[in-house]
C-alpha cells in the first residue's frame, strides 16, 4: 500500500471515531420495521397513588413494542446490539422492559445505552416484542415529551 | 501519483451514510393528572381511607365554631376558647388526629409544576355580624396541633384570620398536609349583646 493511501485511510478512520487498533465498530441499526403496538402516547400515572410524606414523585406507564432489527448487512459476524435513548430535558427517564426471549430484558437510562443482544448475527431480521415501562420525574414532566428510541450495533471486526 | 481510496474502502462509508438516517421508534409520554383536595371540618371522603383505596369527595357540611362569652369576661378581655363540631379523624389513614373541640384541616396538592406550591387562603365571605353590630374576623385566632407525631411542625400553623382574605398556609407538593385548629375569640373589645355569625371560606390554590 502506498504511504499516501495509508495516511488517507488513517484520517478517515479517525473521522469515523475509531482506530485501526479497535476490535469492533459501531453502526446504527435499521429498526424502521419496529412498531409501537400499544398506545404510543402514554398518559403517565403517579407511582405512589396516595400523596404522603416521603412519597415518590415518579410517574410511570407501559406499552408494547414490536422490535424488528434489520441486521442483514452483518449476518455471519459477531456483534452486540444496544438500545439507546437520548438524554431528556425533563430530567431522568428510565425505561425497563421484558421480552419474549429473543432479545435481552433490561434497563435503560436516558443518555445511555443498554445491551439487548450479544452473539452471532444469524438472521436478517431480529424480532421480539418488548413490554416497555417508562418512568419519569412527575414534578419535571410538565408537557408531552417524545422519546426516540433507537438501536446500534458493535460489530467485531473480522 | 496520488489516488483516491479505492471503491473497496469507500463502500462501508457509503453504507454508514445510508443507515445513519434510520427511524427510531417513538413513544410520547404525557404528564400525570394534577389533583388537589382540601378538607376543613367534616369534609367528604369515600367510605375507605385514602391509603386503603378511598377517594376524596366534594361536599360536606359547614361546621360551626362557637363560644359563649360569660358576662364576667366581657371586660376582663381574656381570650375565649371556642369549640368545634368537626369530625376528628384523618381521611389519610383514619387516625384520630384531632381532639374534641378542634377543627380538622388537611389535604394535598399533586402537581407536575416543580416551581410552585399550593396555598391555602381563608376569605371572609360574610362578616361576623349581629344586626348592625360587627366583630372583626381578625379577632379569631387559632393554635395548631396534631396527635401524631407529637411536636411536629404544623403545615397549617397557628395564625389568625384577616378582616378580608389571608393566605394561611403553603402546602408541600405530593404530601398529605394536616393540622388541628383550636380557635379562640380574642375578646379585645366590648360589643353589643347578641349572637354574631359569619362565614369563612377556605380555598386551596395550585399554580
Amino acid at each position: 500500500m502506498r504511504p499516501s493511501l495509508l495516511l488517507a485511510l488513517l484520517a478517515l478512520l479517525v473521522c469515523m471515531g475509531t482506530s485501526p487498533l479497535a476490535t469492533a465498530a459501531t453502526y446504527p441499526v435499521d429498526d424502521s420495521g419496529s412498531q409501537v403496538q400499544g398506545s404510543n402516547n402514554l398518559r403517565m400515572k403517579w407511582d405512589d397513588r396516595v400523596p404522603r410524606h416521603g412519597a415518590r414523585s415518579t410517574v410511570s406507564a407501559e406499552t408494547l413494542v414490536l422490535v424488528r432489527l434489520n441486521l442483514s448487512q452483518w449476518q455471519g459476524r459477531q456483534g452486540r446490539v444496544y438500545m439507546t435513548l437520548p438524554a431528556q430535558a425533563t430530567g431522568p427517564i428510565t425505561a425497563t422492559w421484558s421480552t419474549r426471549g429473543r432479545l435481552l430484558p433490561g434497563l435503560l437510562r436516558a443518555g445511555e445505552r443498554a445491551l439487548v443482544y450479544a452473539g452471532p448475527i444469524q438472521v436478517d431480521t431480529l424480532e421480539d416484542t418488548l413490554r416497555l415501562s417508562i418512568q419519569a420525574d412527575g414534578q419535571r414532566l410538565v408537557r408531552s415529551e417524545q422519546l426516540a428510541f433507537s438501536f446500534e450495533i458493535d460489530v467485531d471486526l473480522p | 501519483m496520488n489516488r483516491l481510496p479505492s471503491t473497496r474502502y469507500l463502500l462501508p462509508l457509503l453504507a454508514m451514510a445510508v443507515v445513519a438516517d434510520v427511524q427510531a421508534f417513538v413513544v410520547a409520554i404525557s404528564p400525570a393528572p394534577r389533583s388537589l383536595y382540601l378538607r376543613v371540618g367534616d369534609g367528604a371522603f369515600s367510605t375507605k381511607d385514602f391509603n386503603s383505596g378511598g377517594t376524596p369527595q366534594s361536599g360536606g357540611v359547614r361546621n360551626t365554631v362557637a363560644v359563649t362569652v360569660p358576662a364576667d369576661q366581657l371586660l376582663a378581655g381574656a381570650d375565649q376558647a371556642m369549640t368545634s363540631t368537626s369530625r376528628l379523624s384523618s381521611d389519610y389513614d383514619g387516625f384520630a388526629f384531632c381532639n374534641t373541640g378542634q377543627t380538622y384541616i388537611g389535604g394535598y396538592s399533586r402537581s407536575d409544576n416543580a416551581s410552585g406550591n399550593a396555598t391555602v387562603t381563608a376569605t371572609v365571605t360574610s362578616p361576623l355580624t349581629n344586626g348592625t353590630d360587627t366583630i372583626a374576623f381578625s379577632q379569631i385566632r387559632w393554635v395548631a396541633s396534631g396527635n401524631d407525631p407529637a411536636g411536629a411542625v404544623q403545615p397549617i400553623g397557628s395564625n389568625n384570620f384577616g378582616d378580608t382574605t389571608k393566605v394561611i398556609a403553603t402546602f408541600q407538593r405530593n404530601t398529605w398536609n394536616e393540622s388541628c385548629h383550636n380557635f379562640f375569640y380574642s375578646n379585645d373589645a366590648v360589643v353589643g349583646a347578641g349572637i354574631y355569625t359569619g362565614t369563612i371560606t377556605y380555598t386551596l390554590t395550585a399554580p
